[in-house]
């Protein structure tokens, strides 16, 4: 009894110790983004200021992220629009054929998932520049929509999988062809499959640097290139990429309250870092 | 006789096949052709801006085992990704069979620990940028205040080397860590009960009960982090740019530079294609380690 | 030309063939049951039907039409499923609509037959109900439901049963029987219960590995099965299986250290198998019970003894066998008892060891009332 206390003890110790290893540095940023930089930088650090989001608003209206939010939205919505309804479609066919040759473009695309993609960013620019489409939304949903899609299809396919195939008969036998019986029946109750594999491909979309650094120009820039030049500003633009920053995060907060119960499935087929 | 299968109207494959068509076409086009164009590009001179390029064979792929720049960043990112991987691992599996053993409130505490994953990468990079950051970051505030000199964990090569491991650590543990809860919450308790019974406990039931039941999840985890670890871009990008110097620079890293900033894009697809083939290596290398069946133990 | 024609249908998965070539013909109006020991292909069988797979080889007719190659939703069948598939997003009365309406039925029309089988299945107060919101019996009449509305050629059940409790099983029986009658429709139903089989279909067709062992009524099959595995498996419990050699000419058959003399109508048959070996098959309902040892008594020690209250079951092993007698309501009796167990070989089968093939039936297996029980007595 005694020593079952002093376990659970000592695991709440060090669990709690690694959570204020992963939120410090996200703490510190919020921290740095509600004070003026002279207050954040004093030694030793001041907690207790008057908070100001002076610079939160700033970086929205007065610095044009809300346009690179406007960029980043468009680019992700593209990708969503484009990459689930296909591979919806891919998932459904695979989830109902089971040959080899479905077994095999299944591992493929796993294949093709692991391809390193600085060496897909090239081919991808040179084409973009020789379509002169650099700066354009249709060459980064593109390249979204190619990251994408291996994942798209696997995630959806596991929850075909879930639904019995007896429902596609009882459709067949009801009066259904293949595409009536996977629109009127099957695809309503992957409804909510769609839903969670949305949201990952739009995390994906959003999160995405590498290509938007590469595809991207002043008309286009996405938030994450936008806040990398921030960045590197000297410390009184920190109290200003801090709140940028901490803006970006926070949609992604939010989805994770939403999709936490889905979380481990998304992980397991694509994981949301591409 | 007839044959096996005969055509027929009724064989479900005919009729759903054409569903796979619109994402086969899709991969195609923006998967398929561009890596056999990046491909085709790596046996070229091709180089940004010039009005026409050669083929050059396999020149490409010579010159750039001739560099040291290369072996060095081959270096760098191999001891990068194993690096933060063995830590991680131990780490994420740590926590996991904390998170299980724990009575309650383990649902709050992966929630919060996970936090670090989800976060646009280069976002998470600017945090950790901010903690490290020389003289007003965090890390350097605590460390000075209790009158220590503080080291310059951006600008000297092995300080550098240890910060980006510890941003890898600080993004990845969780994802590690979530797979191997889920996997150890999907162990029949009952053979934890029957190792228990047989004497096992502690480490030693870790060791040979849990670890064997854990294989699946742990060879994904592997083969995932090497693949993510392989192509690690934003964050150094944002923390070191490689440097100082070349001293951080890994292989991704280094194809990016050669191909937009050194517009050197023939080499740098060579460049590309030789990082495929050592992340291909070395996934065939774990498979063939957590699949080694003979032993009883893991 | 038969209502329901299977010419030479044969299936295979690869190179596993699960049923070989097959003839079948069954009429318009018939209840058909196909039973056989489960992964023996009735449902492969009645997807072949259905068209819901493929057939590898040879033709089906359904109502004068070849509709090998037609798809499912044109060769108007129905089907009730095992697990009853029933669309979980849609009510019960949308379940039952839809069929009818992928078909462009007028709506007046759908809403009549809808509501038409609601009342006949006792489903009109939980037609708004989602599957979920219903218990087993009623997910199992909604499945009903949606096939009759369509009114089909064919209605095809698959194990439709299987998954409710002892009770209502039995009371979907009856229902089902009922449902048949009252519909005249053509129905095939498949189950591995052999009671089911026996209770309900006009016609039983017996499946083992893909082939059609026998088919008949059910009590022809319970009188004159055509192999011993159709005996075997036809009729609880199972019938006694004794392995014989046949000698004297025919005339008797020796069964480990017992000899059973065999009646005289049977012996022209067994005489050509002098000296072979054979199986002798008698159900345990046409076994006595003698009180004391003599010519053609089995001896037997009991392995177990089941009660079932209208009737007992006593359980020994013969041969390396097991051996059953069933017997009035009787107490007092218990394993490790010895008990002597006499033979009404006239109500025995005669097969083939070998092939499992008939040889001949006893001259009185049509009697319809077993015979009394010769003895209550039995040793201990
Ligand atoms: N799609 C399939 N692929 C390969 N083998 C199959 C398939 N469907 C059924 N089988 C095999 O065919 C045999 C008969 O199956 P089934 O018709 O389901 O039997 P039953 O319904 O009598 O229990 C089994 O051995 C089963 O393994
Ligand atoms: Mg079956």
């Amino acid at each position: 009894m005694v020593r079952r206390m002093r376990v659970q003890v000592l695991i709440l110790v060090g669990l709690t110790l690694f959570t204020v290893f992963s939120l410090t540095p996200i703490v510190w940023a919020l921290l740095i983004s509600i004070r003026e930089p002279i207050d954040a930088f004093s030694i030793p650090p001041k907690i207790l200021v008057e908070p100001t989001f002076r610079y939160h608003v700033d970086i929205w209206l007065g610095r044009g992220f809300l346009g690179f939010f406007l960029n980043s939205a468009i680019i992700a919505a593209g990708t969503v629009l484009v990459s689930v309804p296909v591979g919806t479609l891919a998932a459904y066919a695979l989830s109902r054929i089971q040959t080899r040759a479905s077994r095999s473009l299944l591992m493929s695309l796993l294949v093709v998932r692991m391809f390193p993609h600085v060496l897909l960013v090239i081919p991808f620019f040179v084409m973009a520049r020789s379509l002169e489409m650099i700066n354009t939304y249709p060459a980064m949903i593109a390249a979204m929509v190619a990251l994408n899609q291996p994942f798209t299809v696997w995630l959806m396919r596991s929850f075909f999988l879930e639904i019995p195939r007896e429902l596609d008969e009882a459709a067949y036998i009801d009066g259904c062809n293949a595409w009536q019986a996977f629109w009127n029946v099957i695809l309503p109750l992957a409804r909510p499959g769609m839903v969670v594999t949305s949201l990952f491909s739009l995390l994906l979309a959003y999160n995405e640097f590498l290509f938007a650094l590469v595809l991207t120009g002043t008309d286009t820039k996405t938030l994450p290139v936008a806040i990398a030049e921030y960045g590197g500003e000297d410390l009184n633009y920190w109290s200003l990429s801090a709140a940028g920053a901490i803006g970006i995060m926070l949609p992604i907060l939010t989805f994770m309250l939403f999709f936490q119960r889905h979380l481990v499935r998304g992980l397991t087929i694509g994981a949301v870092k591409g | 006789m007839a044959s096996t299968h005969r055509r027929s109207r009724l064989d479900r494959r005919r009729s759903l096949w054409p569903f796979v068509v619109p994402s086969a076409l899709i991969i195609i086009s923006v998967q398929i052709y561009p890596l056999a164009y990046a491909l085709y590009l790596s046996f070229t001179d091709f180089y940004l801006g010039a009005a026409s390029s050669n083929f050059i064979g396999l020149q490409n792929y010579v010159s750039l085992l001739a560099q040291d720049r290369v072996w060095s960043a081959l270096r760098v990112t191999l001891s990068l990704v194993v690096v933060s991987i063995l830590i991680e691992f131990v780490l994420g599996l740590l926590l996991a069979l904390a998170l299980y053993k724990l009575v309650r409130g383990a649902k709050l505490f992966s929630t919060l620990m996970f936090v670090p994953y989800l976060i646009t990468p280069v976002v998470a990079a600017l945090f950790l940028r901010w903690v490290f950051a020389s003289r007003w970051g965090l890390a350097d505030a605590l460390i000075a205040s209790m009158n220590i000199f503080p080291p310059d964990w951006l600008g000297a090569p092995s300080w550098a080397f240890v910060t980006l491991v510890v941003a890898d650590i600080w993004q990845f543990t969780p994802f590690i860590m979530l797979i191997l809860f889920a996997g150890l919450q999907g162990i029949n308790p009952s053979l934890l009960e029957a190792g228990r019974i047989d004497g096992a406990s502690g480490a030693r039931l870790v060791w040979h009960v849990i670890l064997p039941a854990l294989r699946p999840q742990i060879l994904f985890v592997l083969a995932i982090r090497l693949m993510d670890a392989f192509r690690t871009f934003d964050s150094i990008y944002v923390l070191t740019g490689g440097g100082p110097g070349t001293a951080t620079e890994t292989m991704t890293l280094y194809t990016y530079m050669l191909a937009f900033k050194q517009l050197e894009v023939g080499r740098a697809s060579a460049m590309g294609v030789l990082t495929l083939l050592v992340v291909t290596g070395l996934i065939l290398m774990v498979i063939s380690v957590v699949y080694r069946r003979d032993k009883g133990a893991f | 030309m038969a209502f329901l024609e299977l010419r030479k249908v044969a299936k295979r998965f690869g190179s596993h063939e699960v049923i070989p070539p097959l003839d079948l013909a069954i009429e318009k109006g018939e209840f058909v049951v196909f039973v056989g020991p489960s992964g023996c292909g009735k449902s492969t069988l009645m997807r072949l039907i259905a068209g819901l797979e493929p057939s590898s080889d040879g033709e089906i007719w359904i109502d004068g039409r070849d509709v090998t190659d037609v798809l499912p939703k044109d060769r108007d069948i129905a089907m009730v499923f095992q697990n009853y598939a029933l669309y979980p997003d849609k009510s019960v009365y949308d379940n039952m609509a839809f069929g009818l309406r992928m078909r462009k039925t007028p709506a007046r029309e759908v809403d009549e037959r809808v509501r038409a089988a609601a009342r006949v299945l006792g489903l009109d107060a939980l037609l708004e109900r989602r599957p979920a919101q219903l218990s087993g019996g009623q997910r199992q009449r909604v499945a009903v439901g949606r096939a009759m509305v369509r009114e089909p050629k064919i209605f095809l059940f698959d194990e439709p049963l299987s998954n409710l409790d002892a009770h209502l099983r039995v009371h979907m029986r009856t229902e089902l029987v009922r449902l048949h009658r009252q519909l005249g429709a053509t129905m095939i139903y498949v189950t591995h219960d052999q009671v089911e089989a026996m209770t309900m279909g006009d016609r039983i067709v017996v499946l083992d590995h893909g082939r059609i062992r026998q088919a008949g009524a059910p009590l022809e099959l319970f009188r004159r099965p055509a192999n011993a595995f159709v005996a075997g498996f036809i009729g609880s419990p199972a019938m006694n299986m004794l392995p014989c050699v046949v000698e004297q000419h025919g005339t008797e058959l020796r069964s480990g250290p017992v000899t059973i003399p065999v009646p005289p109508p049977l012996r022209a048959a067994l005489k050509p198998w002098s000296g072979k070996a054979v199986l002798f098959g008698l159900r345990p309902q046409f076994v006595g019970l003698a009180a004391a040892p003599g010519s053609g008594t089995l001896r037997l020690t009991l392995d177990a003894v089941e009660h079932l209250g209208t009737e007992t079951i006593l359980i020994g092993l013969h041969e390396g066998r097991p051996f059953q007698v069933v017997v009035p309501t009787m107490v007092g009796i218990s394993a490790g008892s010895s008990i002597f167990a006499t033979l009404d070989a006239g109500r025995g089968h005669v097969f083939d060891a070998a092939t499992g093939d008939l040889i001949a039936h006893g001259s009185d297996v049509d009697a319809s009332v077993p015979e009394s029980i010769a003895g209550l007595g039995h040793v201990s």
